[in-house]
């Protein structure tokens, strides 16, 4: 039998040049909330369209006893529940679930990781999985240096043929401060090397910060104005009308700064903000983000009062509907001081952002559900049409929706028609979903198939990770020192604590209503 | 010579002149819902209907596209009777999509001669949005013998038409050749049909890229394939099964050595490099109307010295809507894999066209050598045909 790796003349030219490599996914969690429902439902969308290799195969690791037909069982249950394709394609399960298997034991276990291994040089040998492996660490976080420390002992977390790749994927939250995220990424890299590494950022997998980027560099008139010299100020707004839905004790400890701005906000941030990238690719575009996540002026403590605004919501009415306070959620301190509202303002000391702010916000218990980032231009420079000419006019804004109604907008003045000199702001926009006839894929899919793939384009870098830490340390460091909170400070269903518009409005600005 | 066709009874700027008041009125704000109607256009589609039915399936289908998606729809319905109807020039709003935005399109229905190729050009130069690519669909068999379809072919950026739609299905895949080499420079062509393949080219391409699979691409020593067939149907149409053949003949660098007619399907002897031969049987099999020209299922055997392996591609499942492969390996099946094929359904299918603008080489890669299968089709169909007519009828009247 020829053994060699011949070339595939048959793929040049197909919808999908590459297809990943046949390969084994490990989910560390597999009982979890996380893998019923975001990982399951999106391989299954992902083999439903075709985008999984043959053979590929999962299997599940967690603590709970279960046979391998429970765990497919449970798993299509979860499918039929999470899952934007529905009904199931049955014959598309079977053959995805032949490839489910389950792995019983704990975490702290050392003498189960070589049983894993010899359970997958098995499926290796059957569905001819090559060797292959992603590792996905979807558990509690005090779990990751456990789980790789055992990978790593069992020689697990290296190929153990030529030719073939082993992956990690990190959930997030990564570290809680950056004194631990430069711990945890230590104690990673003893095992496995950088390229390893595919630290999950969900916003990441959007279409639009993707599109954010084909719009400042596919167009040739973003670019010479995307300054210091005709943006006034920068907002990022992620705002959520849910509470915490059941996660009081992961967030009770965390708080909206650790677990929004230090991820998805700071990301954001960075794509709006970095500098073109000399290639869209892996390293190039981190590269950037990276010098723009340090270029982020040092925060004081003394300075954090300015700078920042915090918020807990009481109870109110979301949608017509009344509900709890943050302190009467299930496994939340009663006197809890952890925030569910953040603003901040910062600024990128380098020469296109010098002293433009970014102002970023987000709370739980917001009146609407929206995601998006607004750049104000400047003013003219001379008003040539005066008084009421000019009432009700804005200066221009290009708003960036994420959600809902993903899209791009610009405000510009016109006259009205008529004999007389008056002006009004309008709209000129367009949707992503309605201008292009493809649906945008799950955010999940599009990561596991890029990690599949071998594309880290959309994941953190460690020097990324820990440069989005600095801020949020700082910040944290200063609400430390500061006096506590006077919690809850707004209503559910309102627009965050009354701090927050007096925040913005000592600047001269005030916040959008998204 | 053929008479001109009637000239419309209408002009042409009428129709941007409505449209211009339609978007006005549009215009007044809706306190109501706060809306801003939004014009973003993508792309211009004319949509050719030989008849009325046709032009309702059309009119179904594009409401359903174009509620996704803002554009200019010019649907071109032909019709046989003398007097023509005036054009109808609509603006369509979705108010449930989006919260604050209103995907519009622009739809335009113009009647014309059923004999008037020669109008069309002049429909679509002025009707297409400036700047953005212009589609045509065309409905029912493509005229591609017809001299003057040229011309409205290079009117666009990328014509659609469907293979199944043809009623000489070897003719026209050597006629269909020669207008894609004709417009070459101007239009992309795309055939729905080749479309359709899609799932079943990627379902190939990956078997061969199963690791202990690898070898077989180079081994491969019979293919046998079936399409569907629908026996209410005059004749079988093979341009998928043609058009698939065609694609792996053109990426492995396989030549035609023979071919022979059998009574249902034909035989064909292939070359492959280092002289080797392999034999294909594509054959029709009796289907619903669905799979009318589809492929149905592909069985593929390699050899290589000891080491024997078949792969089979079946439409199973319910509504044969998944794409199975299966591979064994000396009897065995070592695995299986599955997938929705979602290009069954038409709108699918368009979506997908109007995704692309360039041309797309591997279509007409395989349609060259479809081409040449079709040329010795013919020649072998011809000299049947003059056996039969020397031989003397079967049941002489007594
Ligand atoms: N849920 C989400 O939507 C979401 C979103 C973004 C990020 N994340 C992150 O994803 C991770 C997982 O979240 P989750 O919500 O899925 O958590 P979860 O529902 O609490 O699931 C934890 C999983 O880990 C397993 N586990 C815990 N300790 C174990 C041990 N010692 N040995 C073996 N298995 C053990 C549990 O298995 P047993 O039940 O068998 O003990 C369970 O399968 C977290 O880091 C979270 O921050 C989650």
């Amino acid at each position: 039998m020829t053994t060699a790796t011949l070339q595939n003349p048959l793929r040049e030219g197909l919808r999908f040049e590459r297809l990943p490599d046949p390969c084994i996914m490990v989910i560390f969690g597999a009982s979890g909330d996380l893998t019923r429902r975001k990982l399951i439902p999106a391989l299954y969308n992902l083999a439903y369209d075709g985008l999984l290799p043959p053979g590929f195969s999962i299997v599940g690791y967690a603590r709970r006893s279960l046979t391998d037909d429970e765990f497919r069982q449970e798993m299509r249950a979860a499918v039929e529940r999470f899952s934007r394709r529905q009904p199931i394609d049955p014959d598309v399960w079977d053959t995805f679930a032949q490839g489910l298997f389950y792995f019983t034991a704990d975490f702290t276990d050392g003498s189960a990781y070589p049983k894993l291994g010899e359970v997958l040089e098995r499926i290796d040998r059957e569905r001819a999985t090559a060797g292959n492996r992603i590792f996905y660490l979807a558990t509690p976080p005090d779990a990751y240096e456990t789980i790789t420390q055992f990978l790593g002992e069992s020689n697990l977390a290296q190929p153990s043929r030529s030719g073939s790749w082993v992956r990690l994927i990190v959930e997030k939250p990564f570290g809680h401060d950056l004194e631990s995220a430069i711990t945890l990424n230590n104690h990673l890299l003893r095992y496995f090397r950088e390229e390893q590494l595919y630290r999950i950022d969900h916003y990441l997998g959007k279409e639009t910060v993707q599109n954010i980027l084909a719009l400042r560099f596919a167009n040739g008139i973003f670019e010479p104005i995307w300054n210091r010299n005709y943006i006034d100020h920068v907002q990022i707004t992620v705002a959520e009308t849910i509470g915490i839905e059941g996660r009081g004790g992961y967030y009770d400890r965390a708080g909206a700064l650790r677990d929004m701005v230090q991820n998805h906000l700071l990301q954001l941030l960075s794509v709006i903000a970095m500098e073109p990238p000399i290639a869209f690719e892996a390293d190039p575009v981190r590269d950037e983000k990276v010098k723009a996540l340090r270029a982020l002026r040092p925060i004081r403590p003394e300075d954090v009062h300015e700078l920042t605004v915090r918020g807990q919501y009481g109870p109110g009415f979301i949608g017509g509907r009344p509900v709890s306070g943050y302190r009467e959620e299930p496994r939340v301190a009663p006197n809890s001081l952890t925030e569910t509202y953040v603003a901040l303002k910062l600024f990128i000391d380098n020469w296109r952002w010098a002293d433009v702010p970014f102002y970023l916000r987000t709370g739980k218990r917001l009146p609407r559900r929206v995601t998006e980032i607004a750049i104000q231009f400047k003013r003219v420079p001379h008003p040539l049409f005066k008084g009421m000419a000019t009432a009700g006019v804005d200066p221009n804004w290009l708003v960036i929706r994420i959600q809902p109604d993903e899209g791009v907008s610009l405000n510009i003045a016109a006259k009205l028609p008529g004999p007389r000199i008056r002006l009004r702001t309008v709209t000129m926009g367009f949707l992503y979903g309605t201008s292009f006839l493809v649906q945008s894929p799950d955010a999940y899919e599009r990561l596991l198939l890029d990690c599949m793939l071998g594309d880290s384009t959309l994941f953190t870098r460690r020097d990324e990770t820990e440069a989005a830490w600095v801020p949020i340390t700082q910040i944290l460091r200063g609400w430390a020192e500061s006096p506590p909170p006077e919690f809850p400070n707004y209503d559910a269903g309102t627009w965050g604590p009354p701090e927050a518009e007096q925040f913005i409005a000592r600047d001269g600005r005030r916040w959008r209503r998204p | 010579m053929s008479s001109l066709p009637s000239a419309l009874p209408f002009d042409i700027e009428v129709i941007e002149r409505e449209l211009a008041r339609l978007w006005q009125s549009a215009a007044m704000p809706d306190r109501r819902h706060e809306l801003a109607l939004s014009r973003t256009s993508v792309l211009t589609l004319f949509v050719y209907a030989p008849d009325t039915s046709r032009a309702e399936t059309a009119r179904d289908l594009i409401s359903r596209l174009s509620m996704h998606h803002p554009s200019r729809v010019v649907l071109l319905v032909a019709t046989r009777q003398e007097r023509l109807d005036e054009p109808q020039v609509s603006i369509q709003c979705n108010l449930g999509i989006a919260e604050r935005y209103a995907p519009c399109y622009e739809q335009i229905t113009i009647t014309l001669p059923s004999d008037g190729l020669e109008l069309l050009p002049s429909l679509l130069i002025p009707l297409a949005l400036p700047d953005l690519p212009a589609f045509l669909w065309w409905l029912g068999p493509l005229p591609c013998h017809d001299r003057r379809f040229v011309a409205v072919a290079r009117t666009v950026d990328r014509l659609i038409f469907d293979s199944l739609e043809s009623h000489h299905p070897i003719a026209d895949i050597i006629a269909t050749r020669r207008l894609v080499q004709q417009v070459t420079r101007s239009t992309a062509v795309s055939d729905l049909n080749w479309g359709r393949l899609g799932p079943w080219l990627e379902t190939t391409a990956r078997m061969f890229e199963i690791p202990h699979c690898r070898w077989a691409l180079e081994a491969i020593t019979r293919v046998d394939l079936r399409y569907g067939y629908l026996p209410q149907h005059s004749t079988p149409n093979p341009t998928q099964a043609l058009l698939y053949l065609g694609w792996m003949a053109s990426r492995l660098g396989w030549r035609l050595a023979s071919l022979e007619l059998l009574d249902n399907g034909l035989h064909l002897d292939l070359t492959a490099s280092g002289n080797r031969r392999l034999r294909w049987t594509i054959a029709p099999e009796p289907s619903e109307e669905l799979f009318h020209g589809q492929l149905l299922r592909i069985r593929f055997a390699a050899e290589h010295n000891a080491e024997t392996a078949s792969f089979s591609i079946d439409l199973s499942g319910r509504g044969r809507a998944t794409l199975r492969l299966r591979v064994h390996d000396r009897n065995h099946c070592v695995l299986e894999h599955a997938f929705h094929h979602h290009l069954l359904d038409l709108q699918r299918l368009l979506l997908n066209e109007l995704q692309e603008v360039a041309p797309d080489w591997l279509y007409e890669h395989a349609l060259d050598e479809a081409t040449g299968l079709a040329v010795e089709y013919r020649k072998l169909e011809r000299l049947k045909e003059h056996e039969r007519d020397d031989l003397p009828p079967r049941n002489p009247p007594r």
